[in-house]
C-alpha cells in the first residue's frame, strides 16, 4: 500500500468518526 | 467498506451508554489501523493474489487487540471495558463471512476460519451493486436498528439519532 493509499484509508475512517463523535458531543451538551 | 464497523460502534453505544462513543469508534477500527500500518510497511501485502493480513486480522491478534484496548478502560468499570472489548472483537465477526482471504486462527496458522466468498461477493446483484454491498446494507440496517432502539431508550434526541444514521447510510451508499 502506498503512502497515498494509506492516507486515503485513514481519512475514510477518521472523517466519519469525527462527524459521529461531534454528533455525540452535541448530545452530551444538550 | 467501513459503514458496518461504524454501525457496530453505534449499536454497542446504544446498549452500553456509559462507554464513550470516541472509544468505541476507535475500537471497531483497531484491526484496520494495524492493517493500514503493516500494509504501508509492506508487511501485509494487499495485492489480491498475495493477500496476507494475519497479523492484523487473525482471530488471536484481534482478541489480543481487544484485550489490550479494553485494559485501557479497566478503571472505568465493566460497563465501559466490556463494550470496548466487544467493539474491537466485532471487527472479526463482521470481516469473517466475506473477506479477501479467509481469516486465520493466528498469524501464519494453517487453520483458516472464514470462507472463499470474496470473488462471489464482488459479483453484481442488483442495480450495479455487488452481493457484498447488499449484504453489508442489511447488516448496517440491523446494527442501526439496535442503535436506534437503545438510543431512544437512553433518551437521546431523535434528530441526533437520525444524523448518526444518515452519516453511516450515506457512507455505505458513497462507496
Amino acid at each position: 500500500m502506498s503512502i497515498h493509499e494509506c492516507v486515503l484509508q485513514l481519512l475514510a475512517i477518521i472523517v466519519p468518526a469525527l462527524l459521529l463523535s461531534l454528533i455525540n458531543l452535541a448530545e452530551r451538551r444538550r | 467498506m467501513f459503514a458496518a464497523h461504524f454501525a457496530a460502534a453505534l449499536a454497542i453505544k446504544g446498549t452500553a451508554p456509559k462507554a464513550p462513543a470516541w472509544g468505541l469508534l476507535i475500537a471497531v477500527f483497531i484491526p484496520d489501523f494495524v492493517w493500514i500500518a503493516l500494509a504501508t510497511l509492506s508487511i501485509e501485502p494487499t495485492d489480491y493474489n498475495l493477500w496476507f493480513d494475519e497479523w492484523s486480522h487473525s482471530l488471536l491478534m484481534i482478541v489480543v487487540d481487544a484485550t489490550l484496548f479494553a485494559l485501557l478502560f479497566y478503571v472505568r468499570g465493566v460497563s465501559v471495558w466490556l463494550p470496548m472489548w466487544i467493539a474491537t472483537f466485532s471487527h472479526f465477526l463482521l470481516d469473517w463471512p466475506i473477506h479477501p482471504a479467509p481469516l486465520a486462527l493466528y498469524p501464519h496458522s494453517p487453520v483458516h476460519l472464514g470462507f472463499h466468498l470474496w470473488a462471489w461477493g464482488l459479483s453484481s446483484l442488483w442495480w450495479g451493486r455487488t452481493y457484498y454491498w447488499w449484504i453489508q446494507l442489511l447488516v448496517v440496517f440491523g446494527l442501526l436498528a439496535m442503535y436506534v432502539r437503545g438510543a431512544f431508550r437512553n433518551g437521546l434526541a431523535w434528530n441526533l439519532i437520525a444524523a448518526s444514521c444518515l452519516v453511516i447510510v450515506s457512507l455505505h451508499f458513497a462507496v
